[in-house]
Formats: C-alpha cells, structure tokens, sequence
C-alpha cells in the first residue's frame, strides 16, 4: 500500500522556448517571470470543485513504480485529464523588465509586485503592472524578501488551539491543575492569536545588496520607514520568524538574528550555537563554511522554524533557539515528544523545500519530489517528475504547482483530510494520522448527528481513538512505558489495555470473548478463572512471592525486553525470566489502572459525574469506549434506558480494573492489596475471596469483607480461624473477632450479638470491649437491645460476672454517656443489691450502690424503696431514697431516732442550701423540722436520749446555721418546748440573732430616707419643666412676620419667643446676636 | 552553602476538606495565618529549604485538595513522594475517620512499593480551640496512629504556631530516612518526576 497525500490535476505545457526563472503566487493567481524578462499571470479556475481532492485517484490511472521509499511508492506517470480547465491564462506582460526575472516578490497590502531582475530591484502595481518606482539605488541587489503579517494570520487559522505545539509543561497542568473544575492557575497561555492583534497589518520589504539588508516597513498600508542595516558578509538567505524577528543567513553560513522593532544596528545578534556541535555527529557536517551550501529558512507552524542545509532540517523556535524535545529529566515532555525529531535528516539535500500545511515538500533535482512529515521528517509520499524541478508553488495550503525546466507546470491538489487518514488507517501509520489530526482545527471534526458533543469533543475523540491504536501497536512493538503513557494520557478504555495483557494478568481465560453480557456468563468467567489460577501455581507452599513459579511458556502476548541471564540451569533460569517479565509487565500496567480507576470514580460519583482533562469536558459518554458508543447511538430515542446502560457499562469497566489491579497487587506488590481493598472499590467479590483463601491473605480478605458490608462472612471466617492450630496464627482466639466487632455500629447489631457469644464464653470481658468502648460505633448501639442481649446471656460460667459485666455496661452508660433512662438506672441499683444479695461482702458494690442510690435522681425510687424496706443493713440508704421522695420527716427518723446520725441530720438539712435549684426555704423548714425532732421527740423516747437532743438542738442553735432559721418562728417554737431553756446557754444565738435584726432596721431606715430624698427631687423638676411651658392661642402672633401662628411648624427658642418655622432662621440671627 | 549535593524531599499532605491542610503548610513556609477559608483547587506546592544535621535539604511540600470535586485527577504529583502527611481536624470527627482511607488511598494512587515502610506522620490540627470543642482526645488518636503502624503523631495549631514546627521536622527527618533507601532501590523507573527542575513557585496566596 502505498500513500497518496497528493493527487494530480493538470498538466500546462508552455508552449514557447521560453523558460521560467521566478515564480510567485498570490490567492489564485500563479506570476511566472520568463528568462526574457517578460510576466505571465493565470488564474486557478477557482470553480475546480472543492480545495481537496474528494477521491484518492484510482490506481489504475497511472503505472507505478515501486522504489520502495520508506513504504511508498512512486508515481512516473499521471492521469491530469480530469483538469483540463484548471489554468486560465489572464495576462502576459512582455518584457516587464529587461533581463531575465530572477526573483518574483508580493506585497498584496501595499498591491506590489516586486521583481528582482540583474540585480535590480522594481515595484510594480499588482493590480495593472504598471511602473510604481524603480529602486535604482541598489545596483546589486541579490536577494529581495517580502513578508506580511496577514498572510501569517490567515495561516494560523488552520491550526487549531488545541494543538500545543510547544516545548511547555503540559503534563504538568493537566495532572495537577486541570482538576475537576476550571484551575485557578492555568499554566498555558498561547499568546500568538494576541500578538498578530497587536502588530495589526505589518509587512516589510527586504532587499539585500552588498553587506547590507534595507528594510521596508508598512503598516497598516502606509509607508512606514526605511532602515538599512550593515553586515559582515552579504546575505545569502533571510526568513521572518515573527513580525519583530529576522533570521539572517550570510554567505560565510553565519546566522543572525535582527529585532525590527529596534532600528539599531547594535540589535543584530548573531546565534553562536550554529557554527559548534549542537546536532549529532552526522549533522556535523552541515556546518562547514562553504559559501556554495544552499541553506533553506521556512517558518511552519508557530514557533517552530526550519533551517535546512545539505541533507539536515534543523528546527527553531521564534526566538532562534534549538528545540529539544528530549529533556532528560523531564521525562513526561519526552514522552509527549515522542514522535518528534529534531534534527530531521534527509535521504540527501534538497533543491527547493517548503511548508505545505501540515507537511513539508521537499524537492530533489533528480526529478523527485517528497511529502515529510514535519514533526520527524518521515518520508509519506514520494512523486516522480519527468523532468528536472524548477520550482514549486503552493497555494492557500492545497494545491501544489510544480514547474519544470521543460516549460511543463504540474498541478496536484492534496486529498481530502478523510481520506488521508483513511490511507494511514489502512497501513497502520496510526503515528502519521495523529500527527495529521493534531493539527486539523476542530470544526473539521463536528458530526452532524452528535449534538450532545462539541466539535473539540469529536476532535478530541478521533486522537483518541487514534492514540489508544498507536498505543497499541507501542505495546505490541515492544515499547511499554510509551504505550502506557499514551493509554493514560488519552483514557484508553480499561478493557482494551487490560486484553493486552495474559490471561494470568486478566483474569480470564484465553478464548473468552463474550464476557460482556448477563450474569449466568459471570459465572462461567469466574470458573476460568479459578481453573486458570489453578493451572498456574503462582504461590508455592511458602507462600514466598519469590518463590513463585510459572509455567513456560505463559500465553501472553507480553515479553519485556529485560533480559536476565540464567545462570542455573535451562529450565530454572528460564522460569525466573518468565517470572520477571511479568512482574515488570504488571508494574507497567498498575500506574494505568491506578488512574483508571480514579477516572472512573469520578464519574461513578453521584455529585460530579464530569472532570476535565486537557481541556475537555469529560463526561460519561466520551469516556465509554468507542464501541459501545456506537451500541447506544441507535437508542438514542430511549434517553433513560441509554443512561442505564452507560451506567452498567462503566460499573463493569470499574469492576474489571479494580480486579485486574487486585491481581497485579497479588504478582508484585501484595503489600497493596490491604490499601486497596480497604478503599472504595469495585473488585469482584469472588475473585478476591478466591484468591486471597488460597494464599491465605486472611488479614486482607477480612479488610476486604468489611468494606463490602460483607460482616457475616467475615465473623464466619474469624471465628473457623480462632481455632486453628498453627504457628504464628494471628486469629488465635476471640480477639481477632472482637476488634472486628467494635468496627461495626447499630446496623449489624444482631449480627453482634450473634458472634460476641462465643467470645464472652471465652471471657466474659470480651463483652466489655464491645459494649463499653469509647468509640462512636460502641456508642450507636441501641442500648435496650444491648442490656437485653446482656440479660439474656447463657453460659457465662459465673453469675457473678455476667452482673459484672452487665454493671459494668449500665454504669458505662449512666457515668459516661450520661443517660438518664430510668430503666437502666433502676436496672443498676437491682443489681448491686442482687449483688450484694449473692456476696454481701462485697464493700465495693456496697459504696456503689450507696452514692447511686444518693446522686441519681432517675431511678424508680418507690421500687428500689420496696426492694430495701425492712432490711436493717439498707437502713441509712433508705433515707437517701426517702430523700428522693421528699420525705424527709422519715428521714430524719432513721437518722435520729433509729441510727442516731445527728451529724449526719444536721448535714442532710445543710446540703438543701448548697443546691441552688433548692430554694433556702426548704433548707429552713428541715432545719425546724430537725429541730424540733429534737425538742420535740417522740414520747417513747427515754430521758437520757432527751438530754442527748436537747442538746443537739442547743448545738444548732448556738452555731452560725442557727441563723438562717426564721426568728420568730424559733422562739415560739422555744416556749413551746417541753423544756425550759437556760437563756445563758442560747445568748449567743439570741445575740447574733438581734444583731442581725438591729442591723436590718438600721439599712431600712436609711433606705427610707434616701427615698425621700429622691422623691423631693423629682418633684422639683416637675414643677420647673411644667413653668417652661408657653400657651399659643389662635390669636398669637409670630415676633418676626407678626402674621398668626395657625397650625405651622413653629420654632421655639429658650428666650420664650415662638416664630413660624420658616421665620427661624432669621429670628435665630436675632438671637445669637443679642446674646453676643 | 554548604558543600554536598542537595537533597530534595518531596511530601504530600492529605486530608478532609478544611482540617487544615493549607493552614500548616502555610504557617510553616511562611509563618502566616489566615482566618478565611479558601478551598483549594487541584493540588499546589511550596518549597522549604532546611537543614537537617548539617544536610541541606529542599523539601517541597505538595498541598491537595479535601473536597471531593476540587481533588485533581492526574496523581503523578504524588509519585516520588517521600513521605506523607495525614491531617485530620481535632473537632471533626469525620476527618478523623478518614484519616486511614486517605493513608491507603495514597499507598494505592502513588504506587508505594514497600507500604509497611512508607513513613506517614499523622496530625491533629486546631487544637487551640475550646476544650468541649474538641471532639477526638489524644489517647483516641494514638490508638488509631499505633494501629496503623506505630505512626508519628503531633498536635498542632496551625492558628497559633503549636507544634507546627516539630511536626514538619518529624515530617522531614523521615523524609529523609526514605530518600536514602529509596536511592538504594533499584526500581524507580516509573517515578516521573516532573518538578525537579522547576523553580518553587511562589507563595500563591
Ligand atoms: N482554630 C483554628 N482554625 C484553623 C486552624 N487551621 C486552620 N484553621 C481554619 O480552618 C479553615 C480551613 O483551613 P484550610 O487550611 O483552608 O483547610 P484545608 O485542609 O486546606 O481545606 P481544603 O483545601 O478544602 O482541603 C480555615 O478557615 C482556617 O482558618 C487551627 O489550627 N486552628
Ligand atoms: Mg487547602
């Protein structure tokens, strides 16, 4: 196969002896300046159909014959029927100038046509060809070169944003800024479309003569100035790198770089890595001084320039720096750079070569002419011509006018895009069409059906499509880390990549087409699956990765070219190699998956279901691979059902890479398999399961059933490994299964319930770690169905410790997490009695029992009132019950009568004043109450116990708590007292008491006063405001216009005088004035 | 300068959106703070030259986004890192829980050859708040970081400069441990290290 970029078109013979000598191009029209000095213009029939050949020509129109040129072939003879109009001849100027035209130049902004003839220099009109000026001044003028910037602009236009051409951090901003919403920090900001803004309409006119280059410059179609510049040697060639740059080559192949910005000579620079070794030995000899090299300047897309000389193109940037595509260190920029070359090297040095977007044409003065590849100087296709090349003309980017010394002037016209990738398709060049749509703009690309995507979209699309293919055929050559480069940076879909790979790697056995369908074929798949991890004994015994063992030959279609030389003998050495190479085959694979399945997630995510990446929008249809696009286009009626599928289709996608990278976690690294299984993922439960039980991976297969929601299964396999016996068993026993639990919450209660028992039978403090944890899923637990479950436990080996433990439980939740449910605060003082029924020595449920019974308030008092009544040991927590239920009377009984606690009496009244909730009313009634106990006792009291109160009574009274009793209240108490009592022995509290008195009276009496005074006060002030009051009648007159006040704003000013408000200002005047 | 080669640390933070994450960096590179909550977008660093034992060291501290939507797709910042820092926000107990899905969310995106051995350093940020404000205690945390491999555990106020310092020492001394093994590891092929020859770019803030 053979490509044609070119297809023929016409063929126009000129009928004269003349010959050509200069040739120039300007939208349609073709110059040619003849040997005799005269003009010929035609025109390009511009009906001809669209610019590009629909159709590549049918082979058998013209007789190949195959040189076999890096693939191509060549053509000798050309069908050029189908043209036959295609020249129109329009005018011929006999004799323009005298002498031969050696150069044809076009200034169309300025409408001139500039001919260089015997080293003179003249303009012409290009409208009429009449004489503008004849530059009579430069006698020997060897080379004169016009530029424009619109005609730069028109060019840019054919390249697309998208395509960035140069040497930046691209990668860069596409994995760390390009995140899922537009980045605040975009680091690519392509200036060019700005800068021809800024320069707008610029074209110059050089004209070198001597050692020295005059400069024209015109803007905006006006003269603008003349510059001339001197140089070391004469000018040999010149080309514009920008509106501001010159690059000038000198006949001693010096290279100088002029800003024409500056008008100073002192701005010329010459570029010194010219002349030494930047390029390779072989381009070495480019260099050599020789004034006879033909040296070719051309400017291509922006930013990239070429020098060609002998058989090397050299590229530069605008600003004459060398681009280097291969940056050591960075590697990702030599990744992206891949395919491009700089120096690019011809099969010997050209005559004539140009940029034809997007190639370049090269011709040879054997006959040959050659499309290349401008990113590596490939040779596409090469044409062979009759006779000797001329020259060659291209227009507007299509057509290509070839003119030979025999007076013929060919045309060919490049075939349509399409059908240029159609042919790189065919042949697998799938490099040469990426280069191709790179740089096609966007609207080229926009199908009409598709609304949903944007022409960037498609455009992004087709290189995508192209990429994963070249990807591919990387991976098949052999080079890995490139194809894994592409298939990440173009998203190639997960199931194209992974089938690249063994059936050990994928997971499915060879043969197994149909495994996109329903489930009954999961099943079939999984079955392979296992046979074939059966087949092959990865893991030995020793489940020692190293030791791992493959059979040979393993059926991928993968072989790294890694060769480890085996040193044992055949068999051996031979296994360790097949070995290695998976491991590296795999490693290969994990960074790809690892970003797959980070895309994936992102549109699996409910909240955001996009990202961006280079510069696209992302979604869920452009991800999904191409060919179940296609599926879905047919529905497009079923919107729903589509979006299901693309769902189902992506959930799979996420299945397989999650599985796939499981496995290779499992050949290389499977120190991540923990990480991943305990993440978010899709891996297939049974793979998995399989797979980890045969290596024993338990740890992980645990981790992984818990992020499954797999509780059961995992509590199942804790519990068979609790009791098996062998070295170095970490599940041994109940703790395994215990932490296990603590990581579930209320959800898998039952499920708690059901695998805490066999640890509780085991220690019944198991049971704590799961209920009395400070953990939030400890504290989920539904407490009711906890304390039931604990009630309800059997064969816990001693009744003792299931109290314990569910005390435990109960005081966790009461002191802890402060719950103030009175079932569990009544359940906890049941069971320290219960407790204490079972060992009455227990002194620290005892204490316990004793302040709960006092500080909790939540207990159902009359129960627990019930459960200790009548047991004479319960008797002083009794009173703390009693307390609770206001009955205090009771209390103080118990504490007086029956246990004799008179500090204890004293105290229990006292601690009503410290609460603050308490108001100190009650505090005074238990006082009274207690004193009264006291002076009042029951009558069966014998004396000596008399005595013993009367004088507690006397104690409370004559200490400071005597004082917050009511007085009164006291003394009538006093004289009702069955005793007398001594006044001496109560002065003190009698003192303190009328003291205290004396000192109330004291502070009201001057209360009193003051208020008085304050009363005088106000009334002053009242009487003094109602003086300052002013009466206006109906009658009453303003002081300044003296008309009647009526029902105006007035003003009133502190003199007593009232004017109209209006009249104020002047009145004020008035006023301030007679004050002053 | 001292003589030697320089050694260049690489350390990526991790953690829920609005523990911190910016903060620490930010109150360590630049000794600032600021009150106003920013999310950041993608991931962005900053360099910090120390010396460690009379080694000169660059350390260039990557800081990521929390919130889901703003985290960037692209994790080849987090190949090549030397070490790891987890933040969780002592009043948050959500970021708290996360802080072992961020570990192995890391271990897996940044393809960590030898997991158990990674150095991570955990931290605990806000801890200048209200003592009933804070919401994991000290022991709760150092059971989760011992659990999780013995790891390194500091509690810091980004607000008030606490422990920030010590914290990113820790940060770099391990750094530096893995620097040097990694340097006898053979298989660093697939460590694309785009940044090395960057210039720190400056304080975006
Ligand atoms: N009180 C207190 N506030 C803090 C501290 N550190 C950070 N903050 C505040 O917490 C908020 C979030 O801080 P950031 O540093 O932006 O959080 P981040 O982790 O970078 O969040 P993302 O970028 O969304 O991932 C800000 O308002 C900070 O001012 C701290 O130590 N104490
Ligand atoms: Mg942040």
């Amino acid at each position: 196969m053979s490509i044609q970029i070119v297809a023929p078109i016409a063929l126009l013979v000129l009928n004269n002896k003349r010959s050509i000598t200069a040739s120039a191009v300007y939208g349609t029209q073709l110059f040619f300046g003849l040997n005799d000095g005269s003009l010929m213009v035609y025109d390009i029939k511009d009906d001809y159909g669209l610019n590009q050949v629909s159709k590549t020509p049918n082979d058998h129109s013209s007789k190949k014959v195959d040189r076999n040129v890096a693939g191509t072939d060549i053509f000798e003879d050309y069908d050029f029927s189908q043209g036959s109009n295609f020249y129109k001849f329009k005018k011929e100027v006999n004799k323009i100038v005298d002498k031969p035209i050696d150069q044809l130049e076009i200034l169309p902004d300025m409408n001139f046509l500039v001919i260089l003839s015997n080293g003179l220099v003249s303009i012409f009109k290009l409208d009429d060809f009449t004489l503008e000026e004849k530059l009579v001044k430069f006698k020997h003028a060897n080379l004169v070169k016009s530029y424009s910037n619109i005609i730069e602009n028109g060019l840019d236009t054919n390249l697309d944003e998208s395509y960035i051409y140069e040497n930046s951090d691209e990668d860069y901003s596409d994995t760390v800024s390009l995140a899922a919403v537009n980045s605040e920090f975009n680091l690519n900001n392509h200036t060019t479309k700005e800068e021809v803004k800024i320069n707008d309409y610029r074209s110059y006119l050089c004209i070198a003569f001597k050692r020295k280059l005059m400069v024209y410059s015109f803007v905006k179609n006006e003269f603008n100035s003349k510059i001339e510049y001197n140089l070391n040697d004469k000018v040999k060639n010149l080309s514009f790198l920008s509106t501001e740059l010159l690059l000038i080559v000198t006949i001693d192949n010096n290279f100088y770089l002029l800003n024409l910005y500056e008008e100073d000579e002192r701005f010329i620079k010459k570029l010194p890595f010219f002349t030494t070794s930047v390029v390779n030995s072989t381009s070495f000899s480019y260099f050599n001084k020789s004034n006879s090299v033909k040296i070719s300047l051309l400017k291509t897309l922006p930013h990239i320039n070429i020098i060609s000389k002998e058989s090397v193109g050299l590229k530069i940037n605008d600003n004459g720096e060398y681009i280097n595509y291969n940056h050591g260190r960075k590697k990702a920029i030599s990744m992206k750079n891949f395919n491009r070359k700089n120096p690019l090297l011809w099969l010997k040095k050209p005559d004539i070569i140009k940029y034809w977007f997007p190639y370049l044409v090269l011709s040879y003065g054997n006959e040959i002419l050659e499309i290349r590849n401008l990113e590596n100087g490939n040779l596409i296709q090469s044409i062979a011509i009759r006779s000797n090349i001329k020259d060659f003309v291209l227009i507007e980017g299509n057509y290509l006018i070839i003119i030979t010394d025999d007076g013929k002037i060919h045309s060919f016209s490049q075939v349509t895009y399409d059908s240029q990738l159609d042919q790189f398709e065919k042949i697998n060049k799938i490099d040469e069409a990426i280069s191709l749509v790179e740089k096609l703009p966007s609207k080229l690309f926009k199908r009409e059906f598709d609304e949903d995507l944007t022409e960037k979209d498609e455009k992004f699309l087709k290189l995508r499509e192209y990429q994963i293919r070249y990807a591919e055929i990387l991976f098949h050559n052999k080079k890995y880390e490139q194809a894994m480069y592409l298939f990440i940076s173009f998203m190639a879909p997960p199931d194209i990549v992974i089938s690249l790979f063994p059936p050990i790697v994928k997971g499915i056995s060879s043969n197994n087409d149909d495994n996109d369908n329903d489930d009954s074929n999961n099943n079939n798949n999984n079955d392979a699956l296992l046979i074939n991890l059966e087949d092959i004994n990865i893991f030995n015994e020793n489940d020692a990765f190293g030791d791992m063992t493959l059979p040979s030959p393993i059926s991928g279609r993968y072989s790294p070219t890694t060769a480890e030389t085996s040193t044992v003998s055949e068999n051996n050495g031979k296994k360790i190699v097949e070995r290695q190479k998976l491991i590296e085959s795999v490693r290969s694979l994990i960074p790809y998956l690892a970003d797959a399945r980070r895309k994936l997630s992102k549109l699996l995510s409910p909240d955001s279901s996009k990202f961006e990446w280079k510069g696209i929008t992302i979604s869920k249809r452009l991800y999904i691979p191409l060919k179940h696009q296609h599926e879905h286009q047919h529905e497009s009626e079923q919107d729903q059902d589509q979006n299901q599928n693309i769902d189902k289709t992506l959930l799979k996608l996420a299945e397989q890479v999650d599985t796939v990278l499981f496995r290779c976690y499992l050949i290389s690294s499977p120190g991540l398999i923990g990480p991943l299984l305990r993440v978010n993922n899709y891996c297939d439960i049974s793979t998995v399961e399989k797979n980890l039980t045969r290596n024993q991976m338990y740890k992980e297969l645990i981790d992984f059933y818990h992020g499954k929601n797999l509780h059961e299964k995992s509590l199942k396999l804790l519990k068979r490994l609790s009791s098996e016996q062998n070295n170095g068993n970490v599940f041994e026993g109940p703790i395994a299964t215990v932490q296990y639990l603590q990581k579930l919450n209320n959800n898998d209660i039952g499920l708690i319930f059901e695998y805490i028992q066999w640890p509780i039978e085991v220690d019944y403090n198991y049971g704590k770690e799961i209920f009395i944890n400070d953990s939030i899923e400890s504290e989920s637990l539904d407490k009711f169905r906890v304390l039931e479950f604990l009630e309800n436990l059997k064969n816990i080996s001693n009744e003792l410790n299931k109290l314990d433990l569910i005390e435990t439980y109960l005081e966790h939740i009461i002191d802890e997490l402060n719950d103030q449910t009175t079932k569990f605060h009544t359940k906890l003082a049941e069971l320290y009695l219960k407790h204490l029924e079972l060992n009455k020595n227990d002194k620290e449920i005892w204490d316990k029992l004793e302040k709960f019974l006092q500080i909790s308030n939540y207990y159902d008092f009359t129960k627990i009132l019930k459960l200790i009544d009548g047991k004479q040991n319960y008797l002083i927590m009794k009173t703390s019950v009693l307390s609770k239920l206001s009955r205090h009377d009771e209390v103080f009984n118990i504490l007086i009568y029956e246990c004799g606690e008179y500090d204890m009496a004293l105290n229990y009244c006292l601690k009503f004043y410290e609460k603050p909730e308490q108001n100190e009313k009650l505090g005074n009634k238990l006082l009274s109450l207690l004193l009264s106990k006291y002076l009042d006792p029951l009558p069966s009291v014998d004396n000596a116990k008399e005595d013993l109160y009367f004088n507690k009574a006397l104690e409370i009274l004559s200490s400071p708590s005597g004082l917050c009793l009511d007085f009164l209240e006291l003394l009538t108490k006093l004289s009702n007292a069955k005793r007398k009592i001594p006044i001496s022995q109560i002065s003190n509290f009698l003192k303190l008491n009328l003291n205290q008195l004396t000192k109330e009276l004291n502070r009201s009496i001057i209360n009193g006063n003051s208020l008085k005074l304050s009363n005088t006060k106000l009334k002053l002030t009242r009487s003094l405001t109602k003086n300052e009051s002013i009466i206006i009648t109906e009658t009453s007159k303003c002081s300044m216009c003296k008309k009647k006040l009526g029902y105006s704003v007035l003003s009133w000013f502190p003199d007593g005088t009232v004017v109209h408000y209006g009249c104020s200002k002047l009145y004020k005047q008035q006023f301030d004035d007679k004050n002053q | 300068m001292s003589s030697g080669k320089k050694t260049f640390l690489k350390v990526i933070i991790l953690g829920d959106s609005g523990v911190g994450k910016t903060s620490l960096m930010q109150q360590f590179v630049n000794g600032k703070f600021s009150h106003q909550y920013k999310a950041t977008i993608g991931a962005d660093f900053l360099t910090k030259e120390l010396i460690i034992d009379d080694k000169n060291v660059t350390m260039q501290i990557w800081d990521t986004a929390g919130q889901e939507r703003f985290q960037s797709l692209g994790v080849a910042f987090y190949r090549g890192a030397d070490c790891c820092v987890l933040v969780y926000d002592v009043t948050n107990t959500k970021s708290f829980e996360s802080v072992s899905s961020w570990r192995d969310e890391f271990l897996v995106q940044a393809n960590i050859k030898d997991p158990e051995n990674f150095p991570f350093v955990v931290i605990g940020n806000k801890i200048d708040v209200e003592e009933n404000k804070r919401l994991i205690s000290n022991k709760k945390a150092t059971t989760l970081c011992s659990n999780l491999g013995s790891l390194p555990y500091f509690e810091t106020s980004a607000k008030e400069a606490v422990n920030v310092e010590q914290a990113f020492d820790v940060v770099a001394r391990n750094a530096l441990q893995q620097e040097e093994n990694e340097e006898y590891n053979e298989d660093y092929s697939d460590a694309i290290n785009i940044h090395l020859e960057n210039e720190p770019s400056s304080c975006a803030c």
